[in-house]
């Protein structure tokens, strides 16, 4: 009896370990974590340049938001800019885009990706008070972003290496490691999306009103939706489809066959999303992430595959 | 008939930095659930009070933005959800003077940027209520700059936040609801009036005066009105009989002073 248990637990630590060490270090192609870096490098410099027509007027000394001021609401929170005013920000802000573009075209490895992060998340860290759901999402995504080989494919870097006749660079664990990192967290932040439904006040997602309450929130939708009130029952419906789909996405996207269907789904989802709740850019911060779960085969020749699943 | 052996996936052989990883990952996963359990649902998990307390573990997720729950919020019909801005008038008047986002501000995510300024003002009003001084000194710190940047002359204005919610369906026809036996559609917000805007709680107001010496502008939060009346209400006795005593001594004073030489 003893022995049995014994050799159960054996069986049981040999079983986990192997499949921890399948999902964590199967290596991988570079290719789904290169998409990852493209759009994530474009976000960036995206969300930097934004800052750009603002930077004086919120940063600076006399600025709107004054280092004593927010070091006051926020206090454990660091950034370069806490450091420099006038020209010193304008010269912080360069450096950050030169280091997100940088990223964005695939150069300079993790020496660029690591450079993003610390400049990108000084802006963030600098005003909390500015920040929302894109920033959030796109602080992980850049921090994953240091850990992989992203700049392996999708990169001016894979193109010279290309151009000069060499084989693509082979899979790595490294890649394995960032993927998976970045799926847990797409996975988890879809899991407390629909939490945040089911325990909405008012019951409005259950009720079908949640995505009406999105779009109908004055300067939100990119479209006009003051005709669709009277439409209630196709808005509850929609509202419905979305609450399944992040029920639905943190345990249907690990099996390798539903997720290319999954993945069909979230790309009608976020692009509803993105026009009715005039979040695009936090829209796309999210399909960026997804793309870490498209299948390497997808998007690179049989010889350098290592799939994602 | 023989029995097909079941498929087994193939042994990886993990790479050599697998022993410094491993931990690695394990720690940062759990890091990752820390942030999730203290921050989600309002951050009222009696767990996530105690977790917080591990050394280094919210310093990490402070210095990587991820110290969230992630139960982020799409739409909903609380006032936090509400669209806010910031506009400055005039004393006594109602039209404001400059808005905060402008109009002319067209790039998508510098106005989202803006609104959420003006949530945090709102916010920190409601989580700061006790401690005026925290609670003005946001919106002090923006009008300061705002009006200097507007070159609007240094006198006395009113900066007021305010949040424009989204308009609620009117409740389902009875006949509708009959149908279902738990249906209790008497929830917040929903009225007969139909798709009419709720304008949510009334505006943040705070009374800005211009402090010539420091070349600043100082203010205080005007208290709400439904405050500012149930004082009022409270008071009314007790000033009628302040009044009523307040006769007694004069009484008493005129009554001494005719006695007095």
């Amino acid at each position: 009896m003893i022995a049995a248990v014994q050799r159960y637990f054996a069986d049981l630590n040999a079983a986990v370990g192997a499949a921890w060490n399948r999902f964590w270090y199967a290596p991988a192609a570079a290719a789904p974590l290169g998409l990852v870096r493209a759009a994530t490098g474009a976000l960036a410099f995206y969300a930097v340049a934004s800052y750009g027509p603002d930077l004086i007027h919120w940063f600076d000394a006399q600025g709107m938001l004054p280092v004593s001021t927010v070091r006051e609401l926020y206090p454990d929170q660091y950034s370069l800019l806490d450091y420099v005013s006038g020209s010193g920000l304008w010269a912080v802000f360069a450096a950050a885009l030169v280091a997100t573009g940088a990223l964005a075209l695939g150069v300079g490895g993790r020496i660029a990706a690591v450079a993003a992060l610390v400049l990108t998340l000084s802006f963030f860290h600098r005003a909390p008070l500015l920040t929302g759901e894109f920033e959030a999402v796109l602080a992980f995504l850049l921090a994953y972003q240091c850990l992989g080989r992203g700049g392996d494919a999708f990169s001016l870097a894979a193109w010279w290496r290309t151009k000069q006749g060499k084989p693509p660079a082979p899979p790595a664990a490294s890649n394995r490691v960032a993927l998976r990192l970045i799926q847990v967290h797409i996975a988890v932040v879809h899991a407390m999306m629909a939490v945040a439904m089911f325990a909405a006040p008012g019951g409005v997602w259950f009720s079908g009103e949640g995505l009406w309450l999105a779009a109908a929130t004055p300067g939100a939708s990119l479209i006009d939706v003051t005709s669709w009130s009277e439409h209630t029952k196709i808005i509850a419906l929609a509202s419905h489809a979305v609450t399944a789909y992040f029920v639905a996405f943190p345990w249907l996207a690990w099996n390798s066959r539903v997720r290319p269907l999954l993945l069909a789904v979230a790309a009608g989802v976020w692009v509803v999303l993105a026009i009715l709740t005039g979040s695009p850019t936090f829209c796309l911060a999210m399909a960026a992430g997804m793309a870490a779960f498209t299948p390497a085969a997808w998007l690179t020749s049989p010889a350098a595959d290592g799939d994602a699943s | 008939m023989a029995r097909r052996p079941a498929n087994k996936p193939a042994e990886i052989a993990p790479p050599k930095w697998q022993s410094v990883a491993t931990p690695l990952l394990i720690l940062h996963l759990f890091c990752l659930a820390l942030a999730v359990l203290s921050n989600g649902g309002g951050g009222v998990s009696r767990v996530g009070y105690a977790l917080r307390k591990i050394p280094l573990a919210p310093a990490y997720l402070k210095l990587l933005a991820m110290d969230l729950g992630y139960d982020f919020e799409l739409g909903g019909a609380e006032p936090q959800n509400a669209a806010h801005h910031l506009e400055v008038a005039r004393p006594g008047e109602t039209a404001p003077v400059a808005l905060l986002p402008a109009d002319d501000v067209r790039w998508r995510i510098r106005r989202q940027r803006y609104q959420q300024l003006a949530f945090h003002v709102a916010q920190f009003d409601d989580v700061f209520s006790e401690n005026s001084d925290l609670q003005t000194m946001t919106p002090l710190a923006i009008a300061d700059a705002w009006l200097r940047d507007l070159d609007l002359p240094p006198q006395r204005y009113v900066l007021r936040c305010r949040r424009v919610s989204a308009p609620r369906w009117a409740a389902a026809p009875e006949e509708e609801r009959e149908r279902s036996p738990t249906a209790n559609e008497a929830g917040a917000g929903q009225t007969a009036q139909g798709d009419q805007p709720a304008d949510g709680d009334e505006a943040i107001e705070i009374d800005l005066v211009w402090n010539r010496y420091e070349q600043r502008y100082e203010g205080a939060r005007r208290r709400p009105a439904a405050l500012t009346a149930k004082a009022i209400g409270d008071a009314a006795p007790a000033a009628d009989a302040a009044t009523a005593e307040g006769a007694d001594v004069g009484d008493a004073a005129t009554d001494a002073e005719e006695v007095a030489p």
